[in-house]
């Protein structure tokens, strides 16, 4: 018989592979897949796990109160299937898209809502009348495991609230990486959060089995900590992230020594910091960031905007619709920090505490220092051609290479696929200037911001009038 | 002259081979999608592997390996004149060595550029859009992509789920990888075969248990406060949602 022949598809992979211009086999072995096929499928039919009827309902009441951290990368690390299940792809893979267009490539869930803690803005918060539910560390790996066979998910996402004390809830979470490394050698991506408050072994042994771990400042300053979150303080957050990333710098050296030892959080770490919950300014907020880049070293700072979840006398009210305009700007000059050589003072300053609403940072910082444009492109530095509003870093690489064989003309420049819509107004090609007229504020913003310049009310305003 | 290949890479790039050793030629297509000309002549050209190789190697030293891959990922797109692309792009790559991938804005690099990123996009996407069900002992995964993308995407599953037997089936041009045990290969499954091997292979409960919780899990990881499908739309395109469990 066929099937005994091919008693899987390795074999025959490999006899197809022997004999390519076989088309008579080939057909053969589709009927040995279907043969094989009813053989094992009572088998599979037949294996029920553990996971049960309420599974969904704690999945669904976990993935609802996960939802509201917003990191969802899977980039940054790079690594082979090690005899188990799953790869990892440095330049991540997003799975699906949610319904708020937000992209779905980790399993975001928490071990447990039930928490200690009572911050103010939080839905998980112990005073809140929500429903409560707490995965096992067993449950977690193997849905992580059977979404991830599926191709649903690229790993895992794993948080919890505070159930009983920091250090219980540290190391249920790294009971679920044991898990899923040691017993199903899951090569796939996992990203965790370091409970602030836990013992630094727990927190070094998560290191050691995670992809990224994460630290949430949740707000910029002590002032609105003290407010909203009083049980935490920044120097408390502060002490894991310091953890974090001498755990880091220490398995760097010890890999440039051994070859084998082992990688802590290769994909670095990360933050995330509600907007608009307090009265921050975009300034407080951005030089936050840009300490926390350069003392700790953090791959990404994530924004949220704050989504009215609570009643409170401190905190907005329910109807506030969330800031998403002004979180979207604050990525766009979190960006600026990371890629374009830019600091957060050129950016915001006392005198200017927050980020132009209708134009994007970039093009607010040229418009004003008018003086340091036009730009030659055939001449600028890579770091000029970054200045220019519209020109990214890929448009700015192109330009450094098409200029090393040949001039640039301004049509070359609409063919290299260079958006000219912003870049216009601040370049000159070959010595001549495209942007219409003089060079003038009013002139460029009548351009480019539609008459009626969208204007999101700020939530104290709203406050105000109520 | 035009040449005409059997649709492999190799058979187009024979062609080439034959474009300087043999004689110049004007254009380049596959067998299948050329239409016929009154005005020149054509001929078929039998793929032969030596020389394809050599061409391989040429191309290799001259640009560089990711030239190799952007010229294999314009040859998999489904643009009709794909083939007068690579040749176009072969002609001046050949006179002006690495010089051509600077030239941003030359026709024949454009060309290139933008189909190959477009097969790449594709099959980048698809890494992420696949979806698996358990079907007896088999994963089993069918799309339809624009281009063809199976030959770019098999490493990366064969490598992410090697214990498991895996078909991924490109129902659109009716075939099909197999993989098992970091091994794979391309096999026709014809139409009618097809439907016959998935009445044979049912889903079983657990599948299902398992598709209603990712299902669950979709619907509750969104914000309501920040619905937005026209986002949703931009990155999950309605043709690739046939074949996602939880757009269905």
């Amino acid at each position: 018989m066929i099937c005994n022949k091919y008693s899987n598809l390795t074999l025959a992979i490999k006899k197809i592979g022997q004999q390519k211009k076989n088309v008579c086999l080939q057909t053969y072995v589709l009927f040995a897949i279907i043969e094989l096929g009813r053989k094992y499928g009572k088998f599979y039919l037949g294996v029920m796990k553990m996971l049960s009827d309420e599974t969904m309902e704690k999945l669904t009441v976990l993935a609802d109160a996960a939802k509201y951290d917003v990191s969802c990368s899977s980039s940054g690390v790079g690594r082979k299937n090690s005899g188990g299940i799953g790869n990892s792809q440095s330049f991540g893979i997003c799975h699906s898209w949610a319904a708020d267009g937000r992209c779905i490539s980790l399993l975001k869930i928490l071990m447990t809502n039930v928490c200690a803690y009572d911050c103010a803005y939080c839905v998980n918060r112990v005073s809140n009348d929500v429903k409560r539910a707490s995965f096992t560390p067993e449950e977690i790996a193997e849905l992580t495991i059977e979404f991830y066979r599926r191709n649903y998910i690229e790993g895992l996402f794993l948080s919890s609230a505070v159930e009983i004390n920091p250090n219980a809830t540290m190391e249920r979470i790294v009971k679920a990486l044991k898990i899923l490394r040691n017993q199903h050698h899951f090569g796939g991506y996992i990203h965790v959060k370091a409970i602030p408050g836990a013992d630094p072994l727990l927190i070094k042994e998560a290191g050691y089995l995670a992809d990224r771990m994460s630290v949430n400042i949740e707000l910029a300053t002590e002032e609105s900590l003290k407010l909203l979150a009083p049980q935490k303080s920044i120097k408390k957050l502060y002490l894991p992230m310091q953890e974090i990333k001498e755990g880091i710098s220490h398995a760097k050296e010890e890999q440039g020594i051994y070859r084998h030892a082992p990688s802590f959080v290769p994909a670095g770490q990360s933050t995330q910091m509600i907007i608009g919950a307090t009265r921050d300014t975009d300034q407080s907020i951005l030089f936050q960031s840009e300490k926390l880049y350069n003392h700790f070293n953090l791959k990404r700072v994530y924004y949220s905007a704050y989504m009215p979840v609570n009643e409170g006398k401190l905190l907005p009210s329910l109807q506030t619709e969330p800031p998403l305009l002004r979180e979207h700007r604050l990525y766009q000059a979190d960006w600026l920090l990371r890629f374009y050589h830019f600091s957060a003072e050129e950016l915001l300053s006392i005198q200017q505490p927050n980020l132009d609403m209708d134009v994007d940072p970039k093009m607010m910082w040229a418009l004003r220092h008018l003086d340091q444009f036009p730009i030659e492109i055939n001449k600028a530095s890579y770091k000029e051609l970054l200045r220019i509003p519209g020109i990214g870093v890929n448009s700015a690489r192109r330009i450094m290479a098409q200029r090393k064989v040949q001039f640039i003309t301004y049509d070359a420049l609409k063919k290299m696929g260079i958006v000219l819509k912003r870049a216009r107004f601040f370049l000159t090609c070959q010595g001549k200037y495209y942007g219409d007229s003089v060079i003038s504020e009013t002139h460029i913003r009548q351009q480019l911001v539609p008459a009626e310049a969208h204007h999101q009310v700020s939530l104290f305003e709203l406050g105000a009038i109520s | 002259m035009i040449l005409l290949y059997d649709d492999s890479f190799y058979g187009l790039l024979t062609c080439i081979f034959d474009h300087y050793y043999v004689a110049p030629v004007k254009e380049i297509y596959s067998k299948e999608r050329f239409k016929g000309s009154i005005i020149d002549t054509y001929r078929f050209v039998e793929t032969d592997e030596e020389k394809a190789k050599r061409v391989e190697k040429a191309i290799r030293e001259k640009f560089s390996n990711d030239g190799y891959m952007a010229l294999y990922r314009t040859f998999l797109s489904n643009d009709d004149h794909k083939d007068c692309y690579i040749l176009d792009y072969l002609i001046h790559g050949f006179k002006l060595g690495k010089k051509i991938d600077y030239l941003y804005s030359e026709p024949c690099v454009i060309h290139i550029r933008k189909l190959s990123k477009k097969v790449g996009f594709e099959s980048h996407r698809f890494l992420g859009l696949l979806r698996f069900e358990q079907r007896g002992p088999y994963l089993y995964a069918q799309f339809q992509p624009d281009h063809d993308i199976l030959s770019l995407i098999a490493d990366h599953f064969t490598d992410r789920l090697k214990e498991e037997q895996m078909i991924i089936h490109d129902t659109r041009r009716n075939k099909a990888i197999l993989a098992h045990k970091g091994k794979w290969l391309i096999q026709d499954i014809p139409e009618n075969q097809s439907a016959h091997m998935l009445e044979n292979l049912p889903i079983s409960d657990e599948e299902k248990m398992f598709q209603e919780l990712w299902k669950g899990y979709f619907k509750h990881i969104a914000i309501e406060g920040r619905y937005n499908p026209k986002l949703q739309q931009n990155f999950v395109p309605k043709k690739y949602r046939k074949n996602l469990v939880e757009f269905k």
